[in-house]
């Protein structure tokens, strides 16, 4: 019965889109323990997402920018080393709201979905040193959770060195101050309201370009 | 033993044929390597949920077999026909230990599994030439017969908008996003059979039965 549910509410595709609930997700992954059927479903579907063509199929020049956010969301290093200061201004009306005053022109603003990559395999974000802030856009984030950031202790970081908040559309931005970030590294997670495990999102650092 | 047929043999007791498995583990018997054979694929996929790279989660895969057949050995389980279950909750407690950084990376030793892999224990992406899984996959966005489906998997996977959200701006139902991605899954199918793609048989097959 169970395995019918799953084939009839195309659970496999939904768990690669990380659409499911933590609980949702722990009943499949069980399931999967004992379903072979599911596990070639879902074996199909991340091939799928994995190689879907990212090719700049609805860009036009006007909307390079937003093109460019959408299609690289898969690929935070090559947004991160795009995305930056000039950026920002051409996305302000998107994240208007968010954004409000707080938007300066020493901003470096980075877009990503959570990271691939292992925690001691940081990711190091280029931007100027003269830069005085940074925000992090992360998506895919489930709805019931929060995103954190963590010192290399594990310890969330004081409330004065960063702040993140939940836009719209489901996402996150993170806002550091730059010194934050060119201390040390910093690990995200994201958590739900209780008391669950934390899921890694990856891990940050700088990467300052001297200044001109 | 394939992994299918495992996989099958287990669908019909799964409970009984974990507590043949388990008892087969602690005697040190042939059925040890039937407990890769049928666990690594879901495990597999339970790591790389979890972003874990292809290598690491290899290493903690060995680390989850390696974990539960001392178990088994030593305490034994308390419910041996649960085995699926608790090499589940051993491989998510690794995988966050190793996003914690708790984890020191290691090369495994034990190279016994390794040198008997079978085919059958690797995923669709393990045993397909990467180049030609892109091309099937680019294939089957350019003949999906709908741009609206070309469309919904786009803003599913490529810009992870909330199925909520795709279903209200097209207009579509639960149930015809739903169709959406069923006929995506079985166009697939039909591409990788089209490629020969080894594996895309049992996969075809499945799809047109689904």
């Amino acid at each position: 019965m169970e395995h019918l549910r799953f084939k009839a509410d195309q659970t496999a595709a939904i768990y690669i889109a990380r659409g499911l609930d933590e609980k949702s997700q722990e009943a499949f992954e069980l399931h999967l323990m004992t379903c072979g059927d599911c596990v070639n479903d879902v074996e199909a579907w991340r091939a799928i997402e994995q190689h879907m063509p990212r090719g700049p199929r609805a860009a036009s020049p006007a909307a390079a920018p937003a093109a460019i956010l959408d299609r690289g969301l898969k690929d935070w290093r090559l947004v991160a080393s795009l995305m930056s200061i000039g950026v920002l201004g051409a996305i302000g009306g998107w994240y208007g709201r968010s954004f409000d005053e707080s938007i300066n022109p020493r901003t470096a603003f980075f877009n990503t979905q959570p990271v691939t990559r292992g925690t001691d395999e940081c990711t190091r974000l280029k931007f100027g040193a003269d830069t005085s802030r940074v925000v992090l856009r992360v998506s895919g984030v489930g709805r019931d959770r929060r995103v954190l950031a963590l010192d290399p202790q594990g310890r969330e970081l004081a409330a004065e060195g960063y702040a993140a908040w939940r836009q719209a559309d489901g996402s996150w931005l993170l806002q550091f101050a730059a010194a934050q970030l060119s201390r040390r590294a910093i690990r995200l997670e994201s958590r739900d309201a209780g008391s669950g495990p934390g899921e890694p999102l990856g891990c940050i650092s700088a990467d300052m370009a001297p200044p001109t | 033993m394939s992994y299918s047929d495992t996989v099958a043999a287990g669908s019909a007791g799964p409970g009984e044929a974990n507590i043949s498995l388990v008892a087969a583990i602690a005697a040190k018997g042939e059925l040890q390597g039937e407990l890769y054979i049928r666990y690594r694929r879901p495990l597999m996929q339970v790591f790389q949920q979890r972003r874990i790279d292809r290598d690491a989660a290899q290493d903690l895969l060995q680390r989850t077999f390696l974990q539960a057949i001392k178990k088994i050995r030593s305490d034994g389980l308390d419910d041996p026909s649960n085995l699926g279950g608790y090499l589940y909750r051993t491989a998510t407690n690794l995988a966050t230990a190793y996003w914690r950084g708790e984890l020191a990376y290691q090369h495994n030793n034990d190279r016994d599994f390794m040198t008997n892999l079978q085919d059958d224990t690797l995923s669709l992406e393990e045993r397909t030439d990467h180049d030609l899984l892109a091309r099937a996959v680019r294939e089957l966005i350019e003949e999906l017969p709908a741009h609206r489906d070309r469309e919904v998997l786009e803003r599913f996977y490529l810009r992870e908008e909330p199925r909520v959200s795709i279903c209200e701006s097209l207009n579509l139902t639960s149930l015809q996003f739903n169709q959406v991605l069923w006929r995506a899954r079985q166009r697939f199918g039909e591409v990788l059979r089209k490629h020969g793609l080894s594996g895309s048989q049992s996969l075809a097959a499945q799809v047109t039965e689904g």
